[in-house]
């Protein structure tokens, strides 16, 4: 009996994990519908499952910290800094600040022809951010802008437009793209190298486009 | 349409690795994408070796600084999984050490008649909270052996070939100490959740 108790209880955990073969199945569903106490076992650890898995994600899950702040504290070595005297890490960690909320801020995208059809940037996607159908119309892209068109007519500077492939040193080149948007207006992109490395199928054929400003 | 230079993404890539060399390049973005994408786990890790949450934020915070300053050290950026999970492992491991008087004392405070279970509620809200409470206390009470392949399967999401993987068990251990975990959780739950 104990063996049969055992054996039950591995099948439940295999079903629990998405792992029992057909054959385990329907072994597992004959002897729940035999037996009360096997269905009562099964429901008890389905329930503490789930509960386990929101008790888990709710407690443990989620820094309040969050990246930002990792990241300002994981570029401080023992002996400080870098072990020179990175100064401008401050204030280039408030001017990322600053970006961020301009973003949050900035001017609407929209999908559409023209040159200013742009989608606002979706983070939970992976997939290449700057594909665009042809020259400088259709840019069906997930990508966000990070300065003002104001700085911008205003000097505030872009970089050479790039491409987006799906290698690290180009895109550690430029990952800032501009993108004319009709006649008045200039998105400057920053495109998430990283998603760009995972290039969605989907997207794999696109053709970037390539604007020189 | 044709993308030139465009490099054709093979089935089995593993996306992780262009990171990690982006990271070993000290390119911060991609260590930002990096942690945002493997912070969940790695503080999954943490919890199940310090069993609590006390100091789960700062030994997270020393893996993260670990990983930015010990990147270039991982030889093979294929096997990035289980170097994280050792960091995060052996953080949490020289955390709980040098913590044991704190967490006793913890556990004391946890377990002293002040958290009166089975009181009467005052409503589904708190009836849930208190649920959660119990069942969290629950996966921390498991002995780490059984807490830490449950946490990275239950947190993670894991399948028992990762963590089989990380922890270097083979997988019929994994699943055995999965379906321990499972039947403790049942005996100290079964009947209050």
């Amino acid at each position: 009996m104990s063996d049969m108790l055992d054996r039950i209880e591995l099948l439940i955990t295999r079903r629990l994990d998405g792992v029992l073969t057909d054959e385990e199945s329907l072994e597992l569903d004959r002897a729940l519908i035999r037996s009360p106490e096997y269905r009562r076992m099964f429901e008890v650890s389905e329930r503490i499952d789930m509960l386990c898995a929101d008790a888990l994600a709710e407690q443990v899950g989620h820094s309040a910290a969050g990246s930002a702040v990792v990241l300002t504290m994981a570029v401080r070595t023992k002996r400080g800094w870098g072990g020179r005297r990175a100064w401008w890490l401050m204030p280039a960690g408030a001017a990322a600040c600053v970006g961020w909320m301009m973003w949050a801020g900035a001017m609407n995208v929209r999908s559409g022809s023209g040159g200013d059809g742009l989608v606002q940037s979706d983070r939970s996607r992976n997939g290449v951010e700057l594909a665009a159908g042809s020259d400088r119309g259709e840019t069906k892209d997930t990508a966000r802008s990070v300065m003002g068109a104001d700085r911008l007519r205003n000097g505030g500077g872009v970089r050479q437009a790039g491409m987006g492939i799906p290698s690290m040193s180009r895109m550690r080149d430029s990952n800032v793209y501009g993108i004319v948007g009709g006649e008045d207006r200039i998105f400057l992109i920053e495109v998430d190298r990283i998603r760009t490395l995972q290039r969605s199928p989907a997207l794999a054929s696109a053709v970037p486009v390539r604007h020189e400003l | 349409m044709q993308m030139r230079g465009m490099v054709e993404v093979k089935a089995e890539f593993d996306a992780e690795q262009p990171v990690i060399e982006a990271i070993r390049a000290g390119d911060r973005f991609a260590f930002d994408e990096f942690v945002r994408r493997h912070g969940s786990w790695v503080r999954g890790v943490v919890f199940s070796v310090l069993g609590n949450r006390d100091r789960l934020d700062d030994v997270c915070q020393q893996v993260w600084t670990s990983v930015w300053e010990q990147v270039s050290r991982l030889k093979d950026s294929a096997r990035w999984r289980p170097w994280l999970y050792s960091l995060a492992r052996n953080a949490a491991v020289d955390a709980g050490r040098s913590q044991t008087r704190r967490r006793k004392l913890a556990r004391a405070i946890a377990d002293s008649p002040g958290n009166i279970t089975g009181v009467a509620s005052h409503g589904p809200d708190v009836q849930a909270a208190e649920r959660k409470s119990m069942v969290f206390d629950a996966v921390q009470g498991l002995p780490p052996l059984y807490r830490e392949p449950f946490v990275l399967r239950h947190l993670a999401g894991w399948s028992y070939q990762q963590i089989s993987e990380v922890m270097g068990l083979p997988l019929d251990t994994v699943e055995t100490r999965l379906v321990r975990a499972r039947r403790m959780l049942r005996s100290a739950l079964e009947g209050k959740v």
